[in-house]
Parts: structure tokens; C-alpha cells; sequence
């Protein structure tokens, strides 16, 4: 057998920037956090990025920081800024550190194709599920102290049993998906954290960055990232039939 | 290099390097220092002079950096706090050093993003390869960004003919927010499905012209004159463990000489374009797995990088809008150029030599690939093997999307390839008597046949041919079997019908006549339509069509058949004019590219989307999923991106279908399919005609429209040059001709037997 020129992946990475230059031109325009613009409450590029890292690797990466840079710069997003809230997080965090954590967790992809239908359903259920109990603990935890994180547990649980029930034919909720979940939240925490720093730093925000940038481009990151989770999940057999997941 | 006129202004008038180390270094500079009065004022004013002589005024570029200024603003007068509190309500302070800060910060920001505008609005995504060019980027780089920027053009068509086919069957784009909410849930999946399906056409595209390697030294192709495959077998299954059942072809022998023609024939889905694939030393580095020798005249294939083999075999895909790797005309024919033998000195002659023996000037040059029309990239696509000069040619049905007169040209220039060139080929448009060689691909082998074989025309039929009267005609009829000359049949036509009636069976139209054809069930009215507000593709259409009436629509590439189409089936606005239909009429329409079409992720998901839309009952749904299937023939748990060109085809026509729609527009919808299966749909096509259905089909197939439209539209520049009935339009052969129609020789066979006949034959 002759070596594979390995192009596929090298063109598929291509194609993926491309498509996260797309979507980050759109969430930059439309989604933009009040005063970071750039920042977004909802980042669709996240979609792209989980499924571009895990499956091609550090072209994977690599899209997702060319990809973003060149989606930031469409949308007028100021240069300095752009290099510090896109590239930089989408490389190291969104996709490096989301690879080397679905490796360490020895996250195993081969649950099988879920059709578009349930695979909708089911990651717009576990994203409104972790948006649901995120908001709760958000808001009970200060009053509440531990009890409040305690009901946004339970939410979160709850959630995902009712999902479990109602979506056996999309992607089952079993240790590799709730371990899955556990890395996008960390990489995207990440992100956020790299993010807010520019906004305090040479953006204009100073310290109240880390309250306003922090939790909306963390939240942002973690629902876009779990509808990538099931595109994840739902054809990366597909993928390596064609030979293009290294995962 | 790629700047219109208005944009040579303000940062425009920089070339594309000098504006992007200029837009960095300012953009930088304004980053760090306008935390001050000072600062945001030098910054501020220099940011809109540039940005006012740009004269590129975007309005939705203002409003971004207007309401990201008010927000950075209103942020951040009540986060800092200094000096004299203006006031307090519950939590939030107001001072007039937050009110200063908030100022600064807000203008700060307004002006940032005003400067990124006024350098992107001059600034287009072939001036950013550009850029990275003048940067000395590493070619595989180049590449790189060069697909990106590509497919950012592509998206954006992707996105609008997603649209389209949503829109076409039953998504209500118009009316309330939640209209729109409804159908953008169902765009990002379809979006990645048609990602994935496109990775495999372009990166055997990339390969194809050298892939991402440098090219390092030459190739000598005088050790050997011949071509040969041996004991080579193929599958696209790349898991470890293949059975027999996996393979498309198996233990496959060819061979041939330099200089020699080869046709291959076959069945869709025989294994040509694999065949032809595995000859170009793809398959196993790109696409599948394969074992067995390919030896291009003295070099095993897997001995040489992509680069070396490129200068020895380039292949022209079927489908040329996936199949091309440059953003622009030129960037394509660089890329070709450079993994070629030709001298650097020479490339701009080559050039335009090259885009004359396609059709083309050399104003195609700066224009981006994808702006082109359906058969323009396909003529693109050949210009971009021929200009390599390459030992070898492989064509893979390359004149599906061309106009007759298109067709006619490329035929012309693959016949003018010199005699040192070798084409292996596959192409239903081409006479197989006039190659050297014939071999049908059947049951995954691949076999000789004997051009004087008696059964030879049987053996074409069977393979999925249409077999050229004239060739036919000769086998039937003529002692010399090479005969093809149609002033010969013209000629002796009143012999060749007394010495054998049944000589007329093969001219005489079997055409159906439809009844009732006179209720006007849609109709245009002084239509217009432009994309970019300043040419018109269409001008002023008006046209009727009648109830169960079947028509067809030619024209040359380009002509504006396509975007008349998608008006008529309410996929496009007319910018000026209008279309009036019958109340309550569904009007379906078959994309000419398959894959803009579909929607799901499988096939049964497919059908049943327009029925859903229209809220058809589930089991009315399940029944018209199950009939359209066994209709078709298609697996309905399939992924339509698995699924094969000609089954990708008869899936459109099949989801179309399933909505039951009264007028059905068929956009080219013979591509990709060969003679049987074209025959098969017809039948179908007839018999909703037979139905009551009124049909438009939009075809560069001249024997089509002869055989099966009462009526014939001919469109030219937008405008509707020829309307009338198909027998006496195709009398008219030099007014044919101006539209880039020629008439086919069965017309003129019974134009000549009608005239026969007058004479009292």
C-alpha cells in the first residue's frame, strides 16, 4: 500500500477554517458582549473547533486560530484585540488543550451516527440542561452557599435523565460523553480566562472585564462546544471510514 | 491586483502588502496609545481621514463600531469611579472621572474598529492571498489559505442555495421572526454534512495538481513508451480488514502506449471514474487503498511525490465546481503551471493560449473561479490540465455542463492535443470509433473489446452509451462502419429510406403531444433580475407556460436559465417585473448541482422533509418515502454524502417529487447519468407529463430536447431569444447557432426527409 499524501486532512482543515471564519464573522457582528466586541454570548465557531481539533489534529488547531483571526478581523474586531481574544485562546485552549484533555480522559468517539434529528435534539437538550443549571447555581450559589451548587448539580442530573429518556437513538449519555462535557467546560473556562485578560489588559474594561467578559464568553463557549460534542459523537466513524480523524 | 475601481482610495491606493503592514502597524499603535485625550484625538483623526477618502461608506461596518463605542461608553462610566460623584442610584456611581474614562474608552474603541472597517472595505479575499504571497508564505501555506478564502466564497453559496432548496420545499422564509428562527435551526447540520462531502473532491483536487510537496526535480518520461496498470485492485474503505465485496475494481490489467487515445466505457457506478483515478496514481494517496503496479510510461507511481507525477498525468473531474483549487482564474493556472515542465519565461503565453483553446479570453484571468457559471468551470478545469502540458490526459465526462457549442469547442481542442499526448477518457459526447483503444469496466474488471466486434454497438448500448446516429446508422446501414459524415446520409437519404424503411425509426420524433395545453398555469411579466444590483442576468422575460406542457430550456452557459428557474420556483426575487401562477400551485425545482439540494443526513430524512414542511399526514409521509425510494432505487438509511453522483441526482429528483408539485423544473437533470438511466427517467418524466404535470426541463442536451419538448425556449444573454414549437425551431440551423445551439444530426435527417416528402418522395 502506497502512503497516503495526507491531503484530506490538510484540505478538510482548510475547508473548517473556513467555516469558523463564517460563523465568527456572524457571532463577532451579532453576538458581541456589551463593550468587548469580538466577545461573544454564543460562539458557533466552537462547533467547528471541537470537531476540527479532535479529528484533524494540529491542523485542527491551526484552523481554528487562522479561522477566528480572519473571521475577528472581517468583523472589524481591532487587530492588538483580535490576535489576543481569537487566535491565541482558539489555539491553546479551544482546541490544544480540549485535545490533550479528550486524550488524558481516554474519551472513546465510536458511540455511532445519531440522524440530524435526534442529533439536534439531544445537544440543544444537554446545552439548555448545563445553561439551565449554570444560571441556577449562578444565582442560588450566593445566597445559598454550597446548597445552591447542590440544586444546580441536581438540575443538571435531572436534566440529563430526562434527555437520556427521550433521545436513545442520538448519542447515549454514558461516561464518555459526560466526560466530553467535562473538557469542553475546562477548555472553554480556559478560553474565557484568556479572553477576559486581554479585555482588562489592553482592551478597555480593566478589572470589571473578569465579571462582564469572563461568564458570558464562558457560557458562550460551553453551549456552542456541546453542539460540537454531538457532531463529535455522531460521525466520527464516518470520519475515519474516510480516513480523516487522526483521533 | 483584484481591486475594482471604487476601491482604489484611501488605503486602496496601497498595494496589498504595504496596506497590511500599514494597517498593522497603525492598528497597533492606536491600540497602545489612546488611553488619553492626546492619544484617541491624533489617532481619531487621522482614522477618519483615512477612512472618508476610502469613499467605501459600509453601513453596517458604522453601525458595529457605533453601537461597540456606546457600549464600551455606558460600561464604562460606572466601572471606573474618580473625582466628583454626579450621582448614585442604588448601585450604580456616576463620576466624572468614570464619565472621562467612559469617553475616552468608548471613542477609543469606535476608532479601532472604523480603522480594521476602512482596511477590509478595500481590501478583498484576493487581496489577502495576495498578501500572503508578497509575505514569501511556504507554498503549502499558500495553499492552505488559498482554500480558505475559497471556500469562505463558497459558504456563502452554499448558505444561499440552502435557502433556496428550503425554500422550494415549503420553509417559509417571509413573515414573522419565528418563520426565520424555524428554518436557520435546520441550516448548521446540512452545513456540515456538505463540508464533509466536499473534502474528498478537493483534496483529490489538490493532489491533482501537485498536491502540497515542492517540486524538486524533473521527471523523464523517455524510458518507457508504454502506460500500464497491473493486477491493480481498489477500494474506498480504509479500515484494515477489506473483503472482496469492498473493492470497486479488481485485479484490473491496462495498457497503451504514449500518443494512443483510450475511451473507457461502462455503467454508472461500473468503476470508470475509479479506473480513471487509479490511472492517475490518486487512489491510494488520497482516497482509498489499492494494491498492484501503475507505471506511467517508465515510472511506477509510487515512486514519485505528487509533484513529479504531476508533471506527467493531470485528470479533469466531472464535476469542475469542486474539483478547482484556485480563488482566482489565474491563480489556478499558476498552480498548474508550476508543477509543469513549461519555463517560468513562457507561463503568460501558455496562459492565454491555453484559455483560447477552451473559449475563454483573457479577461477571465482576475476573475474569481466561483463567479463563473456551471460550464465556464469546467472550461476552466480543462484549461488547467492542458496548460501543463502533461504526457498524459485523463477526462472524466467533462462535457456535462457545457453548452453544444462548449461542447463542440473542447471536443475540438481535445482532438487538437498533440500526438505525443496520450487521453484516456471517459465521455458519452465522444464518437469511440475515433480511439485507439476501447475498454468497458464492468463487474469491477476491466476488458478490451474489439471495435469490429459485430455486437460492438449492442456492447455500447448495454454499457449505458448514447450511441451516435450517425455511428449507428453506419454499423446498420453502410458497408464502411467508420462512416460519419452527415452530408453523405443527407445526401443519400432518399435511397437509404427505398432500400430500407426502417432507416426512418431512427430519425422520426417519438415525441408525446399533450392535451390539453391550453390553460396558462404560470406566467412572467417584464422580469429583470440582477445579484449584484448592477448587471442584468435576466431582461425582461416574458413568458407563459400552460398546464401539462413540456418545454425545454437552452442556452449558452451563462445565459441566465438557471436564475430563471429559481425565480419561477420562488427561490428568487425578480428585481423588477413579476411572476403570476395559479392559485395554490407547488412548483418544485431539481438543482443542476446535486449537492446544493440536500438537506438531511439520510436518505429517508430527504424525502421526507418537503412532505413535512407541507404537513402531509405521517403515514401519507411514510408511503411517498417507501414508493419514492423503490422508484428510484435508493437505500433510505443511507447518508445522502455516501451516496454515489447518479444516486445523488435521482435522490433530488425523488425529494422533489415527493411533494407532489404541479410544474416540475428539472435543472440539467441527465448529468451524471448515463444512457439507461436517462431513458428510465424519461419514462417517469413522461409519465407525470402524462399526468396532468407541466414540466420545464433546463438542458444543454440537444437530443433531449428533440426527443421529448413540444416546445423549445432558447435564451441568450438573458433575454429569451427563440420561443416555438421544437419542429420548426430546429429548421433555423444559423439562428441556432447564434445562440450557441447547434441542431442534431436527427433533426437534420428528418428536416431532410420532411423536405423529401414535399417533393412527393
Amino acid at each position: 500500500m502506497s502512503t497516503k499524501s495526507g491531503t484530506g486532512i490538510f484540505v478538510a482543515s482548510a475547508i473548517w477554517a473556513a467555516a469558523i471564519v463564517a460563523s465568527a464573522y456572524l457571532c463577532s457582528m451579532l453576538l458581541s458582549i456589551p463593550g468587548a466586541a469580538g466577545a461573544s454570548f454564543f460562539w458557533l465557531p466552537c462547533i467547528f473547533m471541537v470537531t476540527g481539533a479532535i479529528w484533524f489534529g494540529p491542523y485542527g488547531w491551526i484552523a481554528a486560530a487562522i479561522g477566528t483571526f480572519i473571521g475577528g478581523a472581517l468583523a472589524g474586531n481591532p487587530i492588538a484585540i483580535n490576535i489576543g481574544q481569537n487566535p491565541i485562546p482558539a489555539f491553546f485552549a479551544n482546541t490544544l488543550l480540549l485535545y490533550y484533555l479528550f486524550k488524558a480522559m481516554k474519551i472513546d468517539l465510536s458511540s455511532g451516527q445519531a440522524t440530524s434529528a435526534d442529533l439536534v435534539k439531544s445537544t440543544v437538550l444537554v446545552a439548555v440542561t448545563i445553561i439551565v443549571a449554570m444560571i441556577a447555581g449562578y444565582y442560588l450559589a450566593p445566597s445559598l452557599g454550597i446548597w445552591g451548587r447542590v440544586i444546580a448539580g441536581l438540575i443538571c442530573i435531572a436534566g440529563w435523565y430526562i434527555l437520556a429518556q427521550s433521545t436513545k437513538a442520538a448519542f447515549k449519555l454514558d461516561e464518555n460523553v459526560f466526560k466530553a462535557v467535562i473538557a469542553v467546560v475546562i477548555a472553554s473556562v480556559v478560553s474565557a480566562a484568556m479572553g477576559a485578560y486581554v479585555w482588562a489588559s489592553i482592551g478597555e474594561m480593566g478589572a470589571s472585564a473578569w465579571t462582564i467578559v469572563f461568564p458570558g464568553w464562558a457560557m458562550g463557549d460551553i453551549v456552542a462546544s456541546i453542539l460540537g460534542l454531538g457532531v463529535l459523537f455522531s460521525l466520527t466513524g464516518e470520519m475515519k471510514r474516510r480516513g480523516l480523524s487522526t483521533y | 491586483m483584484g481591486l475594482d475601481k471604487k476601491n482604489r482610495f484611501g488605503m486602496g491606493v496601497l498595494a496589498p502588502l504595504p496596506r497590511f503592514i500599514f494597517f498593522v502597524v497603525l492598528s497597533l499603535a492606536s491600540t497602545f496609545f489612546t488611553y488619553n485625550w492626546l492619544g484617541v484625538s491624533v489617532a481619531g483623526t487621522l482614522i477618519i481621514i483615512i477612512y472618508l477618502s476610502g469613499r467605501i461608506y459600509n453601513k453596517l461596518g458604522l453601525i458595529t463600531c457605533t453601537v461597540a463605542g456606546t457600549l464600551s461608553f455606558i460600561g464604562n462610566i460606572f466601572i471606573h469611579h474618580s473625582g466628583k460623584t454626579i450621582f448614585v442610584i442604588g448601585p450604580i456611581t456616576l463620576t466624572e472621572g468614570g464619565l472621562e474614562t467612559g469617553a475616552i474608552l468608548g471613542l477609543r474603541l469606535f476608532f479601532m474598529i472604523l480603522f480594521a472597517i476602512a482596511y477590509i472595505s478595500v481590501t478583498s479575499l484576493e487581496d489577502l492571498f495576495d498578501t500572503s504571497k508578497s509575505l514569501k508564505l511556504p507554498h503549502k501555506g499558500q495553499i492552505y489559505l488559498m482554500i480558505v478564502l475559497r471556500y469562505i466564497d463558497l459558504l456563502n453559496k452554499e448558505f444561499t442555495t440552502l435557502m433556496q432548496s428550503m425554500s422550494i420545499r415549503g420553509i417559509k422564509w417571509e413573515g414573522s421572526v419565528l418563520n426565520k428562527i424555524q428554518g436557520l435551526k435546520l441550516i448548521p447540520v446540512p452545513m456540515i454534512f456538505r463540508l464533509i462531502g466536499h473534502i474528498n473532491q478537493q483534496s483529490l483536487a489538490v493532489d491533482n495538481l501537485g498536491g502540497t510537496s515542492t517540486l524538486k526535480s524533473f521527471i523523464n518520461t523517455k524510458k518507457s513508451n508504454k502506460f500500464e496498470i497491473s493486477k491493480a485492485s481498489a477500494t474506498y474503505d480504509l479500515s484494515k480488514d477489506v473483503s472482496d465485496n469492498d473493492l470497486v475494481l479488481q485485479n484490473i490489467n491496462l495498457q497503451f502506449n504514449k500518443g494512443e487515445k483510450i475511451m473507457l466505457i461502462g455503467e454508472n457506478g461500473s468503476g470508470k471514474s475509479s479506473a480513471l483515478i487509479l490511472s492517475r496514481g490518486l487512489f491510494s494517496r488520497t482516497i482509498g487503498q489499492q494494491t498492484g503496479t501503475i507505471n506511467v510510461f517508465g515510472n511506477n507511481t509510487k515512486d514519485l511525490t505528487l509533484g513529479e507525477l504531476s508533471q506527467i498525468v493531470r485528470i479533469v473531474f466531472a464535476s469542475a465546481a469542486h474539483g478547482l483549487v484556485g480563488i482566482r482564474i489565474n491563480d489556478e493556472l499558476e498552480l498548474s503551471l508550476l508543477r509543469s515542465k513549461i519555463d517560468k519565461s513562457k507561463w503568460e503565453e501558455q496562459k492565454l493560449k491555453i484559455l483560447k483553446l477552451v473559449g475563454l479570453d483573457e479577461t477571465f484571468l482576475k476573475r474569481k473561479t466561483l463567479s463563473l457559471s456551471g460550464g465556464q468551470q469546467q472550461r476552466v478545469a480543462i484549461a488547467s490540465a492542458l496548460i501543463a502540458e502533461p504526457e498524459l490526459l485523463i477526462f472524466d465526462e467533462v462535457t456535462g455542463q457545457l453548452d453544444p457549442i462548449g461542447r463542440e469547442e473542447v471536443i475540438e481542442s481535445i482532438n487538437r492535443i498533440s500526438s505525443d499526448q496520450s487521453i484516456l477518457l471517459s465521455e458519452p459526447n465522444l464518437n469511440p470509433l475515433k480511439f485507439d483503444k476501447i475498454y468497458l469496466v464492468k463487474d469491477k474488471m476491466i476488458k478490451l473489446i474489439d471495435k469490429n466486434d459485430r455486437n460492438f454497438i449492442k456492447i455500447l448500448k448495454e454499457s449505458g452509451r448514447r450511441v451516435p446516429l450517425l455511428v449507428e446508422l453506419g454499423f446498420k446501414f453502410s458497408s464502411n462502419k467508420n462512416l460519419d459524415n452527415i452530408e453523405y446520409y443527407l445526401n443519400n437519404l432518399k435511397e437509404l429510406v427505398s432500400k430500407n424503411a426502417n432507416i426512418k425509426d431512427y430519425f422520426l420524433p417519438k415525441r408525446r403531444k399533450s392535451k390539453n395545453i391550453n390553460q396558462n398555469i404560470i406566467q412572467t411579466e417584464n422580469l429583470y433580475f440582477s445579484y449584484d444590483k448592477k448587471n442584468n442576468v435576466l431582461n425582461n422575460i416574458n413568458l407563459n407556460f400552460k398546464k401539462n406542457e413540456l418545454t425545454a430550456i437552452l442556452g449558452a452557459n451563462g445565459s441566465g436559465k438557471s436564475t430563471l428557474s429559481l425565480i419561477l420556483s420562488h427561490a428568487l426575487k425578480p428585481t423588477k417585473g413579476k411572476v403570476i401562477k395559479v392559485k395554490n400551485i407547488k412548483i418544485g425545482y431539481i438543482f443542476q448541482e446535486p449537492s446544493y439540494q440536500i438537506l438531511s443526513t439520510t436518505v429517508r430524512e430527504e424525502l421526507a422533509f418537503g412532505p413535512k414542511q407541507l404537513k402531509f399526514k405521517k403515514d401519507q409521509i411514510d408511503k411517498i418515502t417507501l414508493f419514492e425510494s423503490k422508484r428510484f432505487g435508493l437505500e433510505l438509511n443511507k447518508n445522502p454524502i455516501n451516496l454515489s453522483p447518479e444516486n445523488l441526482r435521482k435522490l433530488t429528483i425523488a425529494s422533489i417529487l415527493a411533494i407532489d408539485p404541479d410544474i416540475i423544473i428539472f435543472d440539467e437533470p441527465t448529468n451524471t447519468l448515463d444512457e439507461n438511466e436517462i431513458t428510465k427517467l424519461m419514462k417517469i418524466i413522461e409519465e407525470l407529463n402524462k399526468q396532468g404535470k407541466t414540466i420545464i426541463l433546463i438542458t444543454h442536451d440537444i437530443h433531449l430536447a428533440w426527443n421529448y419538448a413540444e416546445r423549445l425556449i432558447i435564451m441568450k444573454d438573458g433575454k429569451i431569444e427563440i420561443d416555438g414549437p421544437t419542429d420548426s425551431l430546429m429548421k433555423d440551423e444559423d439562428k441556432l447557432r447564434t445562440c450557441n445551439i447547434t441542431v442534431p444530426n436527427i433533426a437534420k435527417l428528418y428536416n431532410k426527409y420532411l423536405s423529401l416528402n414535399k417533393l412527393n418522395f
